[in-house]
């Protein structure tokens, strides 16, 4: 695929995706707490690419877009989707990465690292959420990484 | 008699089902067409109702906004907190429109939250749910005064009441005269459920907020010293 196609695709997945995190998933009232599709993009990221700089990139990249519209904490989430994204680069390296148990599993440690930092910076301590939150972003695992493999992963 | 009309009717039947066999196709082509129109007109009603709510949102806001002497900026919000730590909400307006930080949040004619950060076109807006956020309020009925906090589900507390306090579900729960700043009076919900703090040395109360935290859409910014 050309490089502005791929450049357009990638650009309509974000947007897909910041207005569902954004725009839907906050006006659901019968879902208190809600998935993290950044941080579960990011992690689909560090699986599903080669290249360590570019995983790095798309962790830092969409950490950074989480931080434009959190309210509190500006550049916690880039420095926690990097250091994510680069975790999971390295043990995919070295563990069977196609196998849907083992990214689940990547995925809820992924949850519960960030609720962890954020517990220390914050000082409060929420574990249901974090749970709650994890256990969401399995659910939408599987869709984000169609999506990826469908649009953003330039090898298929 | 009965007999008499038999030959008619199955004459007449005939010929209505010939006819529809015969203009099926046309028949058919109308119904489409009739469905076609149907949908647009529903879509039209759904567009009318939108714009018709719309409406009476922005009427209020605007009559809402005649009650402060100078400064009060319409807005919208373009976005909502992404994570479950916080509640909070972008606006479209900023600094360029003169919203400053620790400027009021009304939604609904009631408070929503307090202006946190500012860029030229942009503000964000912590709401008073943030496990965060603290707003001086008292109980309208009783005077009692307390802090208005949210809670980390999303909900609203006000705490530091006293143990005796004879406040009651049903209350409005307003901010406080002792918030210089706070533009006053502006409510802010009412009481759902009294409770005992759980080492039983005060009360707090849950709060059902006047404007609905989760679907607000317009919102009006009242400067922190523009107080009527």
């Amino acid at each position: 695929m050309s490089a502005p196609g791929r450049f357009l695709k990638t650009a309509a997945v974000i947007l897909f995706i910041l207005s569902l995190q954004l725009n839907v998933f906050p006006v659901l009232n019968f879902i208190p707490v809600k998935p993290d599709l950044f941080l579960v993009l990011a992690v689909v990221c560090g699986i599903r690419n080669s290249s360590l700089s570019m995983a790095l990139s798309w962790g830092f990249s969409l950490g950074l877009l989480k931080d434009f519209f959190s309210i509190r904490f500006f550049g916690f989430n880039s420095f926690v989707f990097a250091a994510d994204t680069f975790i999971i680069y390295l043990l995919c390296r070295r563990f069977y990465k196609d196998s849907l148990w083992f990214n689940l599993i990547l995925i809820s440690c992924a949850g519960m690292f960030n609720y962890l930092l954020f517990a220390l910076v914050s000082g409060r301590f929420y574990f249901m959420i974090g749970m709650a939150e994890a256990s969401l972003n399995c659910l939408f695992f599987p869709l984000v990484r169609r999506i990826y493999d469908f649009t953003i992963d330039h090898r298929l | 008699m009965d007999w008499f009309y038999l030959p008619l009717e199955v004459s007449s039947s005939f010929i209505r089902d010939t006819r529809a066999i015969v203009t099926y196709k046309f028949i058919l082509n109308e119904n489409y067409r009739l469905r076609d129109q149907i949908g647009k007109v529903k879509s039209d009603a759904a567009f009318n109702e939108e714009l018709l709510r719309e409406n009476q949102r922005l009427k209020k806001l605007v009559s809402f906004k005649e009650q402060f002497q100078s400064k009060a900026v319409c807005a919208r919000v373009i976005a909502r907190e992404p994570g479950n730590w916080s509640r909070g909400v972008l606006l479209n307006k900023g600094a360029n429109d003169r919203i400053n930080i620790g400027d009021f949040v009304l939604a609904e004619s009631a408070l929503a939250g307090r202006v946190i950060e500012v860029s030229a076109r942009t503000a964000k807006v912590i709401l008073i749910n943030d496990p965060e956020s603290s707003v001086a309020a008292f109980i309208q009925r009783s005077r009692e005064e307390g802090l208005v906090s949210g809670t980390l589900l999303g909900g609203v507390i006000m705490r530091y009441l006293e143990k005796d306090s004879d406040c009651m579900p049903g209350d409005a729960v307003m901010v406080s005269r002792l918030d210089q700043a706070a533009p006053f009076p502006v409510l802010i919900g009412a009481i759902k459920e009294v409770k005992e703090e759980p080492q039983g040395l005060a009360k707090y109360c849950v709060v059902t907020p006047a404007a609905d935290l989760r679907r607000i859409e317009e919102v009006l910014v009242v400067g922190s010293r523009q107080i009527p």
